[in-house]
């Protein structure tokens, strides 16, 4: 079964389930949104205002320099809202809960406790998979707002701090550039990277056979492949966004 | 008697030292069959390709009248569910306690909670894991990881049970527990087929012992 029949078929599945069957399968859900989305919010806040400062600070102080002031707004769009947030939260994703993932389901595998579910007719893919996809998402698209959030504030309130520019200024500056699709572009992104990343690391720890040494092995190759799918998503969604455009 | 399982000729190769060769048995409602042999034979691996775990398997693999072969993902967690299934390697979930590793079965079987839970409860009593229910698995010895193996399995309300080795690396006393909870099943016509090489069980008035064929 390959990763994209994997996310088919859970999603098949689970959009099946009724009663107490999804009430337990909402509190693996539940649980997973806390560990990828709320115990990463630290990390993204201050890689959210590392980036926002970053950024901002050097677009604000060299665009008028060469004359490119107007373009400072489309600037943050692009970069922050549309580009790094969605992709550097998907890397942190992949860093965290696609290697925890992978190694907690490997791990399971390997020692026969996915047999033992199955065994007792529990379908791994509702269980197991469908509640860390729908954690993922959640939970990345949530961080993605906060990160997007932090690095406009922190960015703006660097420049403001340092005199460079006016903190009314720069916000008013970014809505006037920033249009409801280009918000939407970048959820939209995000929860494709999300469920690309709980996908593959969930087909490579369901993977994991013979002994432990396995789950290392199936754990980098989940963030391997993960990494390359981001990028792959990242490139497809930019290049239909300019095609729409 | 109606048959609800059925082998011949069946062939696996496994991973490790047992292999299965040429193994033909029929199991009917009601019986309780026991697959005896050395340890290594590869009597846990036959119960294992019985329930659809070894898609290499040759021969014929008949479960409730279903050619199991022939059955997709979504038709074998159907067909698994109308069996209670332990496997001393198919362990019971780490990471939840032991009432959820109960109560979770049921609950994906269609029971409400309130029901799974009470009857995941008395199903502890009965395996005198009561006290233990809050735990997690790595605060359980493995002895009581392996009896909850069976209480797992005895918590679907099914009448057809396949056990593999359900007194490994048991106490004596645990032993007693297991063998009395089997006999009260079987007093109530359910089915077991059970592999295992404890001399003991295969001596009940009841069992039909089938002897596992050596793969050469």
């Amino acid at each position: 079964m390959n990763t994209l029949t994997m996310i088919t078929a859970t999603t098949r599945r689970a959009l099946a389930l009724k009663g107490a069957a999804k009430k337990v399968v909402w509190d693996v859900a539940r649980k997973q949104i806390f560990f990828t989305g709320v115990d990463a919010i630290p990390l993204i806040v201050f890689l959210g205002a590392a980036v926002g400062i970053l950024v901002i600070v050097q677009s604000v102080s060299y665009l008028p320099q060469v004359g490119a002031a107007r373009f400072m707004g489309d600037l943050f769009v692009l970069l922050i809202l549309r580009e790094l947030g969605p992709i550097l939260v998907a890397f942190v994703v992949i860093a965290r809960s696609g290697t925890a993932i992978a190694a907690e389901l490997g791990t399971m595998t390997v020692r026969g406790e996915m047999d033992g579910m199955m065994g007792v007719g529990i379908d791994p893919l509702t269980y197991m998979v469908w509640p860390r996809m729908v954690g993922a998402v959640t939970a990345v698209m949530g961080l993605t707002v906060i990160f997007i959030s932090v690095a406009f504030v922190a960015g703006f309130g660097m420049a403001a701090f340092m005199h460079i520019s006016a903190f009314g200024f720069l916000f008013d500056t970014l809505f006037r550039s920033m249009a409801l699709g280009d918000i939407a572009m970048a959820l939209g992104k995000t929860a494709l990277m999300a469920v690309a990343v709980a996908g593959v690391a969930a087909r490579q720890g369901l993977s994991a056979e013979g002994d432990s040494t396995d789950v290392p092995r199936r754990t980098l190759a989940a963030v391997v492949n993960s990494f390359t799918a981001v990028v792959a998503i990242e490139a497809v969604v930019m290049i239909l966004w300019l095609s729409l455009k | 008697m109606e048959s609800l399982c059925q082998l011949e000729n069946l062939n696996v190769k496994g991973q490790g030292r047992g292999h299965v060769k040429n193994l033909s048995l029929e199991v009917f409602s009601g019986e309780l069959v026991c697959l005896h042999g050395p340890p290594g034979i590869g009597k846990s691996l036959a119960l294992r390709a019985l329930m659809g775990f070894c898609p290499d398997a040759t021969g014929g693999i008949r479960l409730h009248g279903e050619d199991v072969a022939g059955l997709d993902y979504d038709e074998l967690m159907r067909l698994r569910r109308e069996i209670g299934y332990s496997c001393i390697h198919a362990p019971p979930l780490s990471n939840l306690t032991v009432l959820a590793n109960l109560v979770v079965p049921l609950c994906m079987h269609g029971l409400d909670l309130s029901e799974a839970t009470e009857r995941a409860n008395s199903i502890l009593a009965e395996f005198e894991l009561t006290d233990k229910s809050h735990l997690r698995l790595s605060a359980l010895t493995a002895q009581q990881i392996h009896l909850l193996s069976l209480a797992r399995a005895f918590v679907v309300p099914v009448d057809f049970f396949i056990l593999a080795e359900p007194f490994r690396a048991m106490s004596w006393a645990q032993i007693k527990l297991a063998e009395q909870a089997i006999y009260r099943r079987v007093e109530a016509r359910k089915t077991f087929l059970v592999c295992t090489d404890n001399r003991k069980f295969i001596e009940h008035e009841r069992c039909r012992v089938v002897a596992m064929p050596q793969a050469v």
